[in-house]
C-alpha cells in the first residue's frame, strides 16, 4: 500500500476567465493562514502577466512552460525534496499535455507517494461545465475533483452544473467536493485583479493600493475570506497529502 | 447371442508385478562379452571380414562376418533407440534458473494498462438537462 505524502494540486485549464486563478491565489492564502508551505507554479502560458498566479505572488511563483516534450515533469522536479504541495495554475490549452502526462507518467509518480486534486471552476457558463468535464473524460479517477461554483453575479444561476445528465453522471461517478465562491463586488474584484493583490492583502490592511483601503472594502474582504477559508476548510482532504 | 471370454491378460500393472521376480536372461549372442573389443576395432576402421580373422586367429572364436555385421546393427539401433526415450529435453534442462524464469515471464499475465472508462463527455455534444429542468 502506497503510503501518500505529497499532493499536487492544479486547476483544469480550458476555458478562459472563469475564476481559476482567483481560486488558486485563495487557496495559496488559505495554506499560508494554516502555515503550510507550498510550491506555487504558473503553468499558464496565456496569461503573460496580469491574471496569472504570478501577477499575485511575483518572486515566490515559478513560471513553466509545459508545452515540451517532458510537458508537466516539473511536478516531479518540485516535489524532490521540495514543499509537500504543489499548487499549480494550469492556463488554456493545458488539456492535451496534461492528459498525455497522465496517460503515462502517472501510475509511476502516484507509486512513489504523488496523489493528485484537479481543481474546476464552473460559472453559470455552460462552457465552463464542458471545459470540466472534457478534463474529467481525459483524467478519470487518476485525481480527485474539486469543483468550485464561481457566482459570477449575485444571482448566478448554475442550471448547467447542477441539472444536466453529463455533470449528473460527472458526480456519480467521481463525487466531487463541490465548493461555493461567492459574488464579489466589483468595487473589491476589480482594483484586486488590476493590482494583483490577495484578498488578505486587503482584509490585513496590508497595501498600498488606495482605493482598497476603504472600511468597507477591508470589511467585505474579511467576510468574503472567512466564508471561503471555512470552504476550503471542508474540502481539506483532497488539498492535504 | 455374444460369449464373453474369460481373461487370459493380466492388466498393466498387474502384469508387471508378476514378472517382476523372473530372473534376468544371460546374453544369448557369443559375441557379447567381446562388444566393446567389436566396437573398438570397428573404430578403428577394422572390416568385420577383418574382425573374423582375428577373433579366428587370437581368441580362437570363429565366427562369420554376417554375424558380426547383425550383432553390430542390432545394438546400434538398441543405442538409438535408448537415446530416443530419453526425457525431452526441457525437462532435463528445468531446473536452470534461467529457464525457470523464462517461463515464469511466459505465463505472467498481461498488464492491464488501461483503467475501465468511468466517466466519458463526447465534447461535441451539447450538455443536456435533465428531466427536472431545475435545482437538484
Amino acid at each position: 500500500m502506497t503510503a501518500y505524502s505529497k499532493r499536487v494540486v492544479f486547476t483544469m485549464g480550458g476555458k478562459g476567465g472563469v475564476g481559476k486563478t482567483g481560486v488558486m491565489v485563495s487557496l495559496a492564502e488559505w495554506f499560508a493562514s494554516n502555515k503550510i508551505p507550498v510550491t506555487l507554479l504558473d503553468l499558464d502560458t496565456e496569461n503573460k502577466a496580469r491574471g496569472s498566479l504570478k501577477h499575485f505572488f511575483n518572486g515566490t511563483v515559478t513560471k513553466v512552460n509545459i508545452h515540451t516534450p517532458a510537458g508537466l515533469d516539473a511536478f516531479v522536479d518540485h516535489l524532490d525534496g521540495g514543499t509537500p504541495i504543489i499548487l499549480a495554475d494550469m492556463g488554456a490549452g493545458a488539456g492535451q499535455v496534461a492528459a498525455d502526462w497522465f496517460e503515462s507518467m502517472h501510475e509511476d509518480v502516484a507509486a512513489i507517494g504523488v496523489r493528485f486534486t484537479a481543481v474546476g471552476v464552473v460559472t453559470p457558463d455552460p462552457a465552463s461545465v464542458e471545459s470540466v468535464l472534457a478534463w474529467a473524460s481525459r483524467l478519470q479517477d487518476r485525481v480527485e475533483y474539486v469543483i468550485v461554483e464561481n457566482a459570477t453575479s449575485a444571482l448566478a444561476d448554475f442550471t448547467y452544473w447542477r441539472s444536466t445528465e453529463q455533470a449528473n453522471r460527472f458526480r456519480e461517478a467521481f463525487t466531487p467536493e463541490i465548493l461555493q465562491m461567492e459574488f464579489r463586488i466589483a468595487e473589491l474584484e476589480n482594483p484586486v485583479r488590476q493590482h494583483g493583490i490577495q484578498l488578505g492583502q486587503v482584509a490585513d490592511r496590508k497595501t498600498d493600493v488606495g482605493e482598497l483601503k476603504r472600511a468597507s472594502l477591508v470589511m467585505r474582504a474579511q467576510s468574503y475570506r472567512r466564508r471561503l477559508f471555512s470552504e476550503f476548510d471542508r474540502a481539506r482532504q483532497a488539498f492535504l497529502p | 447371442m455374444i460369449l464373453q471370454q474369460p481373461s487370459t491378460h493380466l492388466e498393466g500393472n498387474q502384469a508387471i508385478a508378476e514378472f517382476a521376480d523372473l530372473p534376468p536372461k544371460p546374453p544369448r549372442s557369443k559375441l557379447e562379452p567381446h562388444r566393446e573389443l567389436i566396437r573398438e576395432l570397428r573404430r578403428k576402421g577394422r572390416t568385420y571380414r577383418e574382425v573374423a580373422r582375428l577373433f579366428h586367429e587370437r581368441l580362437g572364436l570363429y565366427v562369420a562376418p554376417s554375424t558380426l555385421h547383425s550383432f553390430v546393427k542390432v545394438r546400434a539401433k538398441h543405442r538409438k533407440r535408448t537415446q530416443f526415450e530419453l526425457p525431452p529435453l526441457e525437462l532435463a534442462v528445468a531446473e536452470s534458473p534461467a529457464l525457470e524464469r523464462i517461463a515464469a515471464l511466459k505465463t505472467k499475465p498481461p498488464v492491464r494498462n488501461a483503467k475501465p472508462t468511468r466517466f466519458v463527455f463526447r465534447e461535441n455534444e451539447p450538455l443536456t438537462l435533465t428531466s427536472n429542468g431545475g435545482e437538484q
